[in-house]
């Protein structure tokens, strides 16, 4: 291709709720299920890409995400402190189910550092919260005995202390 | 003075964290893409690679609790490979610092940039202790004890596994100092990791009735003592010989334990290091316009520091050897406040350390490294024993050599010396926790 491109190429993808999303390939890149894709695919892919695993809610929020952290590194200046500022703002705008949905989103489409970001947010969140509430954020099911959590929490009595009430 | 921040190592960290686990993050891809098309529920479960992401970043003090929340979990958290990534590469803060509130009480506290908060934890001790005890020195997350008359201790705080070595057979050949002397002054001690070996060693420097010096060194892998009188420096002049005239403990750094002695003027201005993987002693000289002679050594920001109360008594002068073994990279700081003592970086590369207040109480001080007080908070109700050194230390799940091999024996030893076995963790058959009360 030749230095003038005046248009970056679009790529458009579809939920699994059949919306469309149009995306400029330099953000597409981020995706790198999406780039692996159209890298795989011999000839300009001009069709919707399907994304089977992703909602609109959540593909919205990734693109949003990445495209303020464009802006943001395309500026000169404070774009740190703008983008701490942003990151938390995102993390607080949801709610544990729709973080966790979010994490998926974001591991099927590879999207390392808004992974890493909310990967990190997530071992904040549980990090000083009691054993009952990481299982229910997880979904996870108790499979010890009444006797052998007693005996766990016992050897661990010291780490117990201080936890912050649910 | 010098203004240059210090960076703290955690920032290194997340780089390292981001470059680890891209294999694990390939798989998981695949395995996602390969996936047939379900409609997906809000509920649905994290997949395990994620899981053990998100556990690696969080805090290690936080993970034994976390074991409680499934089997699953348990053997996760537990797992020898999960203990040594995240001691590696997580960026999650993991400095604690211990202080023995009396015989049979600890705390671990845990400074950052707003608060400190300290848990209590049991040494292994199973009755108060008959005779004295001192924090020598940690390594991975172990802290060393020293019992006397002749006993060495080794424990994490958290996962309680300990194990206690006996020097008995060098104190009674080695010469005994005239009049009252506490034991192991004695002694030059040293706690380390040999990398190569995937060992602990414990060093016991000593001289015989002869005057001649020896370095007897005890493996925990091999569970043996091993003689390095070869490595004892002979033509370094007698100066670096005095092994009674060293901090004892001495700083586990780089592979290589260190030591500085009680008054830099007699020992030529060195700070004295072994190898722990040649085996073979070394020294780094101290900056030249160091006023103090007998400085503490310690760590901060992963660099090696020397500090202490200036000549005019209000300051405190930290020396901070910004590249390792580079003479001329020692960079000094200094801090307003009487007798200071340094204890960690904060994550903003501030200097977090324990001073004195009017009363004569002590507290806990955030400076930055122009010498401005940021932040200062009440203290706990630990006094700074005068003995104390190197009292902060990183914290670690991973396990002694002989907690994964011969686990009968060390039951049987565990039990001759009176640490009660509370039983095994019921998931991972390779890795057991003892917590002794």
């Amino acid at each position: 291709m030749s230095g003038i491109s005046d248009t970056e190429r679009m790529i458009t993808l579809k939920t699994v709720e059949g919306t469309l999303f149009d995306v400029k390939s330099s953000i597409a890149k981020d995706l790198k299920t999406v780039q692996a894709f159209i890298d795989d695919s011999d000839d300009d892919v001009t069709s919707p890409i399907p994304l089977p695993n992703v909602f609109t809610r959540e593909l919205s929020r990734i693109l949003d995400y990445l495209n303020n952290h464009h802006r943001f590194r395309s500026g000169i200046e404070k774009a740190d402190e703008e983008m701490a500022r942003y990151d938390a703002e995102f993390a607080k705008s949801m709610s544990h189910e729709e973080l966790k949905a979010l994490i998926l989103a974001a591991n099927y489409l590879n999207v390392k550092d808004l992974l890493e970001f909310l990967n990190q947010t997530v071992a904040d969140v549980i990090q000083n919260k009691s054993v009952e509430f990481v299982r229910n954020f997880f979904g996870i099911e108790n499979d010890y005995t009444p006797e052998e959590e007693e005996k766990l929490r016992n050897e661990n009595e010291w780490a117990f202390n201080g936890v912050e009430q649910d | 003075m010098n203004c240059e921040k210090l960076s703290n190592p955690s920032m290194h960290k997340k780089k390292k964290l981001k470059h680890t686990v891209n294999k694990a993050k390939e798989q998981s891809i695949m395995e996602n893409k390969n996936q047939n098309d379900k409609s997906k529920s809000i509920h649905d479960i994290l997949p395990l690679d994620l899981i053990h992401i998100i556990l690696l970043r969080v805090p290690i003090r936080h993970l034994a609790r976390l074991k409680c929340v499934s089997k699953l979990w348990c053997s996760l958290i537990s797992d020898r490979d999960f203990a040594e990534l995240h001691f590696h590469h997580s960026p999650a803060a993991t400095n604690a610092c211990f202080f023995m509130k009396n015989d049979t009480t600890a705390y671990l506290v845990y400074l950052d940039d707003n608060d400190a908060s300290e848990k209590l934890v049991c040494p292994p001790f199973q009755k108060k202790p008959p005779s004295n005890f001192s924090v020598l020195g940690s390594c991975r997350g172990f802290i060393l004890f020293h019992r006397d008359p002749h006993f060495l201790v080794v424990w994490n705080p958290l996962t309680g596994s300990s194990k206690r070595i006996s020097y008995s057979h060098i104190v009674h050949r080695s010469s005994k100092p005239p009049g009252p002397r506490i034991g192991y002054d004695v002694y030059l001690h040293g706690f380390g990791y040999d990398a190569s070996q995937d060992d602990y060693l414990l060093l016991v420097g000593w001289c015989d009735c002869e005057g001649q010096y020896h370095l007897d060194c005890f493996s925990l892998r091999t569970n043996s003592w091993i003689n390095h009188d070869a490595a004892v420096p002979k033509n370094l002049g007698i100066q670096l010989l005095g092994f009674r005239y060293w901090h004892s403990g001495g700083l586990f750094f780089n592979g290589a334990v260190h030591w500085a002695p009680w008054d830099l003027k007699d020992y030529r201005d060195v700070i004295i290091i072994f190898d722990l993987m040649k085996m073979t002693f070394s020294t780094i000289s101290v900056p030249e316009q160091l006023s103090c002679s007998s400085p503490s050594l310690t760590l901060l920001g992963n660099c090696l520091a020397l500090y202490s109360g200036n000549d005019d008594c209000r300051n405190t002068d930290i020396w901070v050897m910004k590249e390792y073994k580079v003479h001329s990279s020692w960079t000094l700081y200094q801090i307003p406040c009487k007798d200071f003592r340094p204890l960690c970086l904060s994550s903003n590369g501030d200097i977090i350390g324990r001073g004195y207040t009017s009363y004569d109480k002590t507290g806990y001080f955030i400076y930055n490294v122009r010498g401005n007080l940021l932040k200062h908070f009440k203290s706990l109700c630990c006094q700074l024993p005068y003995r104390e050194r190197n009292n902060v230390y990183t914290e670690s799940l991973l396990p002694l050599p002989s907690d994964i091999k011969d686990k009968d024996n060390n039951k049987k030893m565990k039990k001759e010396i009176g640490i009660i076995d509370h039983g095994l963790a019921s998931c991972s058959p390779g890795l057991w926790c003892s917590f002794e009360v």
